[in-house]
């Protein structure tokens, strides 16, 4: 196998690897978290900061990690680096860490992180690894603000918290869509999504 | 290739063990002072703004107030204006708050009451209203008090709890003061807030929504004879009702039960009758109406 490019790991992730698109992974919280854009923008932020320093800490540590404990020394630093996340949230995001509740802390069992950690980091040298969590991360950053800026602009009429259409329960025009509150609409979304994204780029489609 | 001695493995894992242990506590101990302010804040903001659901007297409006006040500028204002103090729930005696009480947590002290409960809603599940299953000896209750253009506004701030569709809502409930001071029959909210609940967004979920919350704000809440009869109801005929929120029978239904418990005799409500017969006491006495 060639030694991937840093600008390659980064940039096809986006759209011709799409963690959650292409490889379906990470879904739990990208149905949890994304009825508004600020929570998921905070999310977002969360999982590519994790999921890059991770990468590039199990990479640095390659050479050194036992392969019968590779998992376990794996699960720990992300399992590290997601509690300071955490707290970090905690102290400068009050508001925002109520929302997302117990879904910071699952970052833990994020496919992505996991996946990225043994399949690419046990690889790979250190910036390219990094570069990879980067890519990876802002892929799945990409989906969850597309799925949270319909959510948020036709479930509650908003955007970033700012009134966008005004509800007819305030006094202005616009109907709610009370099923884009919940989090089944984002299954749809996502199917949407990766419709499109299969339309477009007509590899992607498994068994063609 | 990695050595796949014993030896390795135990060192690797009690080095990376070390390494991450050291991060996580540091981030817990450098961050902690941080995270209390913030709980600390969002308490004080929660409780304003139950007390102050339209507007602050001395400011244009509350989502101006909100934004325009820092953590330091709340703290501060909550200094000036509110005063906290615990009452005994079982007969409405203040209870000395000592310095190591100062973040008693009534919720806590509901599920682990250290001895046997006052009243053990486990023994009389029909007096359990609220669906809390647990009910603290003790709560918190405060008064803010402040001047709106000129005349002293008075209010009285009650957390409450209890269960609705999914989740436990849990809010400050407050009621205004001086119109308690006047009897049971003339006394009214002033606001009803809640910062916790799981309901359905766009149907329960609506509790937080400004326009429901500004129903509550001049309706009565007991009878003569200190019968809670506030509650949430699909037909709001008189001075006691609030319109029932839409799709959302089981959540209002639960709100109204919870107010019954928290201003009935197993909540706050003999505290309630000892202020309005103290302040009453008081001003016939020619105090005027003090309390607190």
């Amino acid at each position: 196998m060639a030694e991937p490019k840093p600008r390659d790991v980064l940039i096809d992730p986006l759209f011709d690897n799409n963690p959650i698109a292409l490889q379906v992974l990470g879904i739990c919280s990208a149905l949890a978290v994304t009825t508004q854009l600020k929570p998921t923008l905070v999310m977002c932020a969360a999982v590519i900061f994790v999921v890059a320093c991770s990468n590039a800490s199990v990479s640095l540590i390659r050479s050194q990690i036992p392969s019968r404990i590779r998992i376990i020394v794996q699960m720990t630093i992300i399992a590290s680096l997601v509690i300071v996340v955490d707290q970090v949230i905690q102290a400068y995001a009050f508001s925002v860490s109520q929302q997302l509740s117990v879904f910071v802390g699952l970052i833990i069992t994020n496919c992505i992180v996991m996946g990225r950690a043994e399949g690419f980091a046990m690889k790979n040298g250190v910036a390219v690894s990094f570069m990879d969590g980067l890519g990876n991360g802002l892929g799945y950053s990409l989906i969850l603000l597309l799925v949270a800026f319909v959510r948020e602009l036709f479930g509650s009429g908003k955007l970033y918290g700012v009134t966008v259409l005004p509800l007819t329960t305030e006094g202005g025009w616009f109907e709610a869509n009370g099923l884009l509150l919940l989090p089944p609409s984002a299954f749809f979304l996502i199917g949407l999504t990766i419709w499109a994204l299969r339309t477009w780029k007509p590899e992607q489609v498994e068994g063609s | 290739m990695p050595s796949e001695t014993n030896r390795h493995t135990f060192t690797v894992s009690l080095v990376l063990c070390l390494v991450c242990s050291f991060l996580v506590s540091g981030a817990a101990v450098l961050l902690r002072d941080l995270q209390e302010e913030n709980v600390a804040d969002s308490r004080r903001r929660n409780i304003l703004m139950a007390a102050f659901p339209l507007e602050l007297p001395d400011e244009g409006s509350f989502a101006e107030f909100y934004s325009s006040r820092n953590v330091a500028g709340i703290a501060e204002y909550f200094e000036e204006h509110v005063e906290s103090f615990r009452v005994d729930l079982q007969d409405g005696e203040t209870v000395p708050t000592t310095d190591a009480e100062r973040d008693y947590d009534q919720v806590k002290a509901a599920k682990n009451p250290g001895r046997e409960p006052k009243l053990d809603l486990r023994q009389n599940p029909k007096r359990d209203l609220a669906g809390i299953k647990a009910r603290e000896d003790v709560g918190w209750v405060y008064v803010v008090r402040d001047d709106h253009e000129g005349v002293a506004v008075e209010t009285i701030v009650l957390p409450i709890r209890g269960y609705g569709l999914w989740s436990t809502l849990k809010g400050f409930l407050a009621i205004d003061a001086k119109a308690l001071a006047r009897g049971p029959a003339e006394t009214t909210v002033r606001g009803l807030t809640y910062y916790e609940h799981g309901e359905t967004p766009g149907l329960g979920g609506e509790v937080d929504n400004p326009t429901w919350k500004a129903k509550w704000p001049g309706r009565r809440v007991f009878d003569a004879e200190w019968n809670v009869k506030l509650q949430v109801t699909k037909n709001p005929v008189g001075d006691f009702d609030v319109d029932a929120l839409t799709g959302a029978t089981i959540t209002s239904t639960g709100v109204s039960r919870m107010l019954k418990f928290w201003l009935g005799s197993d909540g706050y409500g003999n505290y309630l009758r000892k202020r309005a017969s103290a302040v009453l006491s008081a001003g016939r006495a020619g105090r005027g109406g003090a309390g607190g």
